[in-house]
């Protein structure tokens, strides 16, 4: 299905991050979440700055 | 450097979503119907719980005693958007959303849960706080823990009942049977803290008598919760083989396989702490090791897709991966425009 895109496209944007913008969703804070716990975890094996 | 990262992260995507509403508000607006993408509303101030986490855990050691500080102001942000996720995620579910039974998954319960991560964050700051405060800070958790807990579980019997009558989601819905694992293991993790920490915040108050029987009611709530949560990593282990006996689609969900194994991880040595047992501190290493191994393949694989999607990849204009590939329950006017 295609959807014609009105949304307005600043030229002042790289495509890369026009891009990135124009498709971002919320889902990707779950990526967040998930980094954070494992960030959580490592630093029970030892507080070691490298590891978290 | 971990956490620094996902602070990193946590910046970056809040720049383009903010962005995203500026530029393309028609298109950010039209998540509020999307059956799968309005319930990600809720990772955002539980990506953001983590990192409150990480400046009370981490903090002190790097940035000194202004990290508690941040750690309260990034908590309090943390509690206004989980209950705005909690309350707005249903409505939104019930007005504006078309669902049926056989279309559930774990997904409806990532709006819900936010609220009781909030509520473990502020278990993990009290006693780094003011002994004035601590009392309001673990009545506000215990409140936030109420918020989620009770009606999470209704919930979780609920998809019990759906795979029972439906059978199992799609492949590309796989990791959602791990979510029902998340308000479980948050449940046990926010009891087990409590219990640790209710005696010395009540302390020279006139709840203080009271405090150590809370703290047992608190360690055997945790327990209970804990043993639930480890049938629930069976089973969902169980229907994860059962699903990689055929390829399982890659998208954003796969994030499901690590937060809430992470938080079980958590409860399991809080619990291996206060328990005094090396069985438990064993088994929590066994699952840490799990998780970080998970954590690698995932953040890989969502790298791959940001560089198969990226001009250099060969598939620019792809929409956005709402994350489980629900293409089926969305209606046509949802889907974003390219």
């Amino acid at each position: 299905m295609i959807v014609i895109d009105t949304s307005p496209h600043p030229a002042i944007l790289p495509p890369l991050a026009g891009n990135a913008i124009r498709h971002f969703a919320p889902n990707w804070f779950a990526a967040t979440m998930g980094t954070g716990v494992v960030a959580l975890v490592l630093g029970h094996f030892g507080q070691v700055p490298a590891l978290y | 450097m971990l956490w620094g990262l996902n602070i990193g992260l946590f910046a970056l995507f809040s720049v383009l979503y903010a962005l995203h509403w500026l530029l393309h508000g028609e298109q950010a607006r039209r998540i509020a119907s999307h059956t799968v993408l309005s319930m990600a509303l809720g990772t955002i101030p539980m990506g953001l719980a983590t990192i409150a986490n990480g400046f009370v855990l981490f903090g002190p050691a790097l940035v000194g005693p202004a990290a508690i500080s941040i750690a309260h102001g990034l908590w309090l942000l943390d509690c206004g958007l989980a209950i705005a996720a909690g309350l707005g995620v249903p409505l939104l579910m019930f007005t504006r959303q078309s669902h049926s039974p056989a279309q559930m998954t774990g997904v409806w319960l990532l709006p819900l849960v936010a609220a009781e991560v909030a509520a473990v964050s502020g278990l993990q700051l009290v006693t780094h706080l003011p002994q004035a405060e601590q009392g309001g800070v673990l009545l506000a958790s215990l409140a936030l823990w109420a918020c989620s807990v009770p009606l999470a579980l209704g919930l979780v019997v609920v998809l019990v009942v759906r795979m029972i009558v439906h059978s199992l989601p799609p492949a590309s819905m796989a990791p959602s049977c791990w979510l029902a694992l998340g308000p479980i293991a948050t449940g046990a993790l926010g009891m087990a803290l409590f219990s640790q920490v209710v005696q010395g915040a009540l302390a020279n108050t006139v709840l203080a008598p009271l405090a150590q029987p809370m703290a047992g009611a608190g360690l055997l709530l945790a327990t209970l919760l804990w043993g639930y949560g480890l049938w629930w990593v069976g089973l969902a282990g169980l229907i994860s083989a059962r699903y990689f006996t055929a390829p399982v689609p890659f998208n954003l969900g796969w994030w499901a396989y690590v937060f809430p194994l992470g938080v079980f991880t958590l409860a399991t040595w809080a619990l291996a702490d206060i328990w005094d047992s090396g069985l438990l501190w064993g088994l929590g290493v066994v699952l840490g090791i799990v998780v970080v191994l998970t954590w690698m393949i995932v953040a890989l694989r969502s790298i791959g897709s940001v560089w198969r999607s990226s001009p250099a990849g060969n598939d620019a204009d792809a929409p956005a991966d709402p994350g489980f590939d629900d293409h089926s329950s969305v209606p046509a006017s949802a889907v974003p425009s390219q």
